[in-house]
């Protein structure tokens, strides 16, 4: 790994990445066990999930781009979590768009999602295999991998706003968020600093998604209010 | 008194939910409210009360549910659901929901009843208020004609305060669910706001909702 990623500011940067996103794994796991019904706890879980895998994620997203180039062990060991991550990401982000249809009164199939999943997951799978191993054409199937995050960020929110449950509805309008902040700065992978500010701000972004499927009131005993 | 399945519940009404009365669970999406409606069904069915179970999800996910909640399936009260139940419940169609529901418990006269319903919420969004407000004030004033207890859930995040305040006045009692952030973590609270013939109670009660059942407990700060 090179030595010039590891400055100060980067590295300011990646533990607050970190510690946010570590703190909203621990938040997601607390709504896990108070919340009860299973679509309420499955969203919390996958919270809880995807918190702690984006940790990870964002070192090896840093090695691969920035640390020794070839087929080195950390180069490839930081591809195939890259790969794993996008995976368990893509089906988060389709797994949060079916809860949102499911919630919706009249289950309205928004942008028909529900038939071209499919087909998006297999473009998706091709950006990925295009992004890490193509030697031609590289940024364009980035480009491609970062439209896919930002479509799914669109269907999510449009299908959150048909959510009449105000938990669920923001919490779906801030994971879409989410993927789009995670997402955008890979368009500029030849700069640790959009990346690492992508994390820094995304971390802060899913923790008010965690924290929005809790409505949370102060209560005192004395007050009764 | 009619019991309402959760003995430490029944503990803090003194005896259940008063005869002739309506009751609104109240709290956010996912808290457990449904599982007061289940225990309250569950309770009635023992006992040989005709039980009726309104609501705008279908039959196989409260099934699915009841048995999460640890509830047993063995006996099952009479559905109107949008899925899986001979009669329909047709969110877009309020009046044949109060309709079928009205013939429901006049078959079963004579019988104490048992009405459970999640449909509050989505026919608040779904219609005028005013024409919502008069909906149910006359359905429950109706229903209360004959020997019935209805148990009603509604989604605190779906509707404004002052909707809420509005929906309160309509019931005889209001259990509100709420969760407590201490520190990292989070406490779900119990509430009894109001019950027709109970001095009100302002206190907070620890509740939780495990596939052993429904557990209330004093909380204390």
């Amino acid at each position: 790994m090179s030595s010039d990623l590891w400055q100060p500011l980067e590295i300011a940067l990646i533990l607050f990445a970190s510690g946010v996103f570590a703190f909203s794994s621990l938040r997601a796991f607390g709504a896990s066990r108070v919340l009860v019904s299973q679509a309420h706890r499955r969203r919390a879980l996958w919270d809880l999930v995807l918190g702690i895998l984006t940790i990870p994620f964002e070192v090896a997203v840093l090695v691969f781009y920035f640390g020794p180039s070839g087929l080195t062990t950390e180069y490839l060991l930081s591809a195939a979590f890259g790969i794993a991550f996008n995976l368990v990401a893509f089906f988060f982000l389709n797994g949060t768009i079916m809860v949102a249809q499911a919630m919706d009164f009249f289950h309205r199939d928004t942008f028909r999602w529900g038939k071209t999943n499919i087909i998006v997951l297999g473009l998706f799978m091709v950006s990925i295999a295009g992004t890490l191993f193509s030697p031609v054409g590289g940024t364009l199937f980035n480009v491609l991998w970062v439209g896919i995050f930002a479509y799914g960020a669109i269907v999510l929110v449009a299908t959150g706003l048909r959510v009449r449950d105000r938990a669920m509805r923001t919490h779906m309008k801030w994971i879409g968020l989410f993927a789009v902040v995670l997402s955008v700065p890979f368009l500029f992978r030849g700069n640790p600093y959009p990346l690492l500010l992508g994390f820094a701000v995304g971390s802060l972004v899913y923790y008010r998604a965690t924290v929005s499927l809790l409505i949370t009131a102060r209560v005192t005993q004395a007050a009764g209010k | 008194m009619v019991s309402s399945g959760i003995p430490a519940l029944d503990s803090i009404l003194t005896d259940g939910f008063p005869d002739r009365s309506s009751v609104l669970v109240l709290g956010q999406s996912g808290i457990g409210k449904e599982a007061l409606g289940y225990w309250f069904t569950h309770s009635g069915l023992l006992q040989g009360d005709y039980c009726l179970y309104v609501t705008h999800r279908p039959v196989n996910d409260i099934l699915r549910d009841m048995k999460a909640f640890g509830v047993p399936t063995d006996r099952v009260p009479e559905w109107i659901a949008s899925a899986g139940s001979p009669t329909k419940c047709d969110l877009e169609d309020f009046t044949s929901i109060s309709f079928n529901l009205k013939q429901a418990v006049l078959k079963n006269a004579g019988r104490r009843i048992r009405v459970v319903t999640d449909v509050v919420s989505p026919l608040l969004v779904l219609n005028p208020q005013p024409t919502m407000y008069k909906y149910w004030s006359k359905l429950l004033g109706d229903l209360k004609q004959s020997d019935c207890v209805i148990l009603a859930t509604a989604e605190e995040g779906m509707h404004s305060e002052s909707t809420i305040a509005a929906l309160e006045q309509q019931f005889d009692g209001i259990i509100e669910l709420r969760l407590q952030v201490e520190g990292i973590s989070i406490t779900p609270l119990l509430r009894v706001k109001k019950m027709l013939g109970l001095a009100p109670l302002h206190g907070f009660f620890r509740f939780s909702v495990s596939n052993r059942g429904m557990e209330v407990a004093p909380y204390v700060e």
